[in-house]
């Protein structure tokens, strides 16, 4: 499903990173481990093609996605990768409801707002379809964002701190609901974090040190 | 999701920038629509009330006084012309055809104009009902003055001394109402037509023998000679002056285009300001939504689309403005010829110009440009480092 092969990255200024390869099979849930400056969402940008690598290849789904045109990529990404941030960021001037549909018409892929609803029962935020973002509480935001990084039936979920800014009962739900809809989708899940609470529910773990950065 | 839909949903989030710039796009426009339907209206009517009219001679006085009362019948006349200078013109070989006019009283503040068939014909009028006047004391009566006055044929009439006031009725003698002319939107509309010996009679002139005078003399030359020759002829030689309505109307449009100039520099100046104004808020707004934008492109929307999307934002805001600012201008002018005292002049606000459309196409492009800068923003949106300090 993805393979990360001989990935390397450097910013202005500071010495190159060079990650070791990853190989996650469809469907396997994977850990991505590593102490905060050891280059965890500069793996996950490469990975997601939204930040280029100086050397190495990505493959999605038998896809090079660093071989595609730039807007190319952005489709692809919208179809075949779903992304769920540290934070929610969810587009605030639409309600919750849009904001799924946003995902599905930018991937190219047509609205259904029957699936839209149905996604947003499974996380258990059937009620907030019409709400605005700034109703909504940081738990139920980040079960929206998870929806809306699930709506297109990717092939891969990508999850950058998915918990580290909520509460116990809610880390815990959040994490659940990743594993069961990766799980019913058949959807391959890489999850990064330095939170503890999460680990014990994985068995794949890639752990970026410094020294492997390096 | 169509980028027109996101752009105005963007656009609802800040509810007084939005109407703010709508208000100042609509202002600019407004203005601008109020000043083309004005100045076209004004002189269209003016140049179909000329049209056929080479010359008008009449008493010595104002140049511009002597047109206006005869052409548009708004002014107060400069006097009379005794007929007999009149007729010596009207056999001139240089003249091709001669309107003879006679004013001084009115019907309920519309002017009783005394002339003959070739007035009728000049301005190729005809009738709605009824027949043109074959007999003193009969009159046909413009389309305005119908309605207005809810005449018929068959009504009588008394007309009162004066162009204006209702005193002073001419009571021993009442006209009778022949025809209802059909409208023609020029002054003709406001006027009622009788024969010149009417008036005379109705002043008793023929009693007291007194030399007999008109008003005034609508002239068209024959050739381009007479273009040169009349006018000089008649000033010199005669007591009386001739008047160009060609050059006296350019000069009244001479002297109001300053103030309509000033006006038009104020709306463009408006105009630009709401252009500042939309690039302002586009900017702001997206520094505040750099993440939304980002977030975006990891969804899938590629960097074109997000730069339509914000460019969507900044047209649609103006030609909401330009829309509602036309509106506006139509508006403010109907409500101007409702509450304007000469009704010969009349302005009408529902009428649409050609040129309005490039008002509009305008208002887009101010928008559009404003948008341009922001729009290459947001292109160059950096998703990866946006994400990484969001």
């Amino acid at each position: 499903m993805v393979d990360v092969k001989a990935v390397s990255y450097q910013y202005a200024g500071a010495e190159s990173m060079t990650f070791g390869d990853l190989c996650i099979g469809a469907g396997e849930k994977w850990l991505l481990t590593g102490e905060s400056g050891s280059g965890k969402s500069t793996f996950l940008h490469i990975l997601t093609g939204i930040l280029k690598p100086a050397s190495g290849k990505v493959t999605i789904d038998g896809t090079d996605i660093y071989s595609l045109s730039s807007a190319a990529q952005d489709r692809f990404r919208g179809r075949n990768i779903g992304i769920v941030f540290q934070q929610a960021h969810l587009i605030k001037s639409l309600t919750i409801q849009e904001n799924l549909l946003l995902a599905q018409s930018f991937a190219g892929l047509p609205k259904n707002k029957k699936k839209v609803n149905q996604m947003l029962q499974e996380l258990g935020i059937g009620s907030k379809a019409f709400s605005y973002p700034q109703q909504l509480s940081q738990g139920q935001l980040q079960r929206a964002s998870i929806g809306r990084a699930l709506i297109n039936r990717p092939g891969l979920l990508v999850a950058d701190e998915p918990t580290s800014s909520l509460d116990n009962r809610n880390a815990d739900t959040v994490l659940r609901l990743l594993l069961d809809l990766s799980n019913s989708h058949n959807t391959s899940l890489l999850v990064s974090t330095h939170d503890d609470r999460v680990k014990p529910a994985f068995s794949n773990v890639y752990n970026l040190t410094l020294n492997d950065a390096r | 999701m169509t980028p027109v839909s996101i752009s105005w949903k963007n656009l609802r989030v800040n509810k007084l920038t939005f109407f703010l710039n709508v208000l100042l796009i609509a202002f600019g426009v407004g203005i601008l629509t109020l000043l083309l339907l004005s100045t076209t209206q004004v002189s269209e009517k003016l140049s179909k009330n000329a049209k056929g009219i080479d010359l008008v001679v009449g008493a010595k006085g104002s140049l511009l006084q002597l047109i206006l009362s005869s052409i548009y019948f708004v002014d107060f006349p400069t006097g009379n012309i005794p007929l007999e200078q009149a007729e010596a013109i009207s056999r001139n070989p240089l003249v091709s055809r001669v309107v003879p006019l006679a004013l001084g009283d009115n019907y309920e503040g519309f002017r009783i104009v005394g002339t003959d068939t070739s007035f009728i014909n000049l301005h190729d009028l005809q009738l709605a009902s009824g027949k043109f006047w074959e007999d003193n004391f009969q009159v046909v009566v413009g389309a305005e003055v119908a309605r207005v006055a809810r005449l018929k044929v068959g009504d009588k009439l008394y007309g009162s001394h004066g162009l204006s006031s209702a005193q002073d009725i001419h009571e021993e003698h009442a006209y009778i109402l022949k025809g209802i002319l059909k409208p023609t939107g020029s002054s003709a509309d406001h006027l009622v037509l009788t024969s010149i010996e009417s008036i005379w009679k109705m002043h008793g002139n023929e009693e007291h023998h007194r030399e007999k005078e008109i008003t005034s003399l609508l002239i068209q030359y024959r050739s381009r000679m007479a273009m040169v020759l009349l006018p000089a002829m008649i000033n010199k030689s005669t007591s009386m002056q001739a008047a160009s309505p060609a050059k006296e109307s350019a000069r009244l449009f001479s002297l109001i285009g300053i103030g309509i100039e000033t006006l038009q520099w104020f709306a463009i100046a408006i105009m630009l300001m709401a252009g500042v104004s939309v690039f302002v808020s586009l900017y702001n707004s997206l520094q505040e939504r750099k993440y939304d934008l980002a977030v975006m492109r990891v969804l899938g929307a590629s960097a074109c689309k997000l730069f339509c999307i914000v460019i969507l934002e900044g047209t649609i805001l103006t030609s909401i403005g330009s829309v509602i600012g036309l509106w506006l201008g139509h508006t403010g002018m109907e409500l101007i010829g409702y509450f304007q005292d000469s009704a010969q002049a009349r302005l009408t606000g529902w009428k649409l110009l050609p040129q309005e459309f490039y008002l509009v196409g305008s208002g887009m492009l101010i928008g559009f440009f404003a948008a341009v800068v922001p729009g290459i923003q947001a292109y160059r949106t950096d998703i990866s480092s946006t994400i990484s300090k969001g």
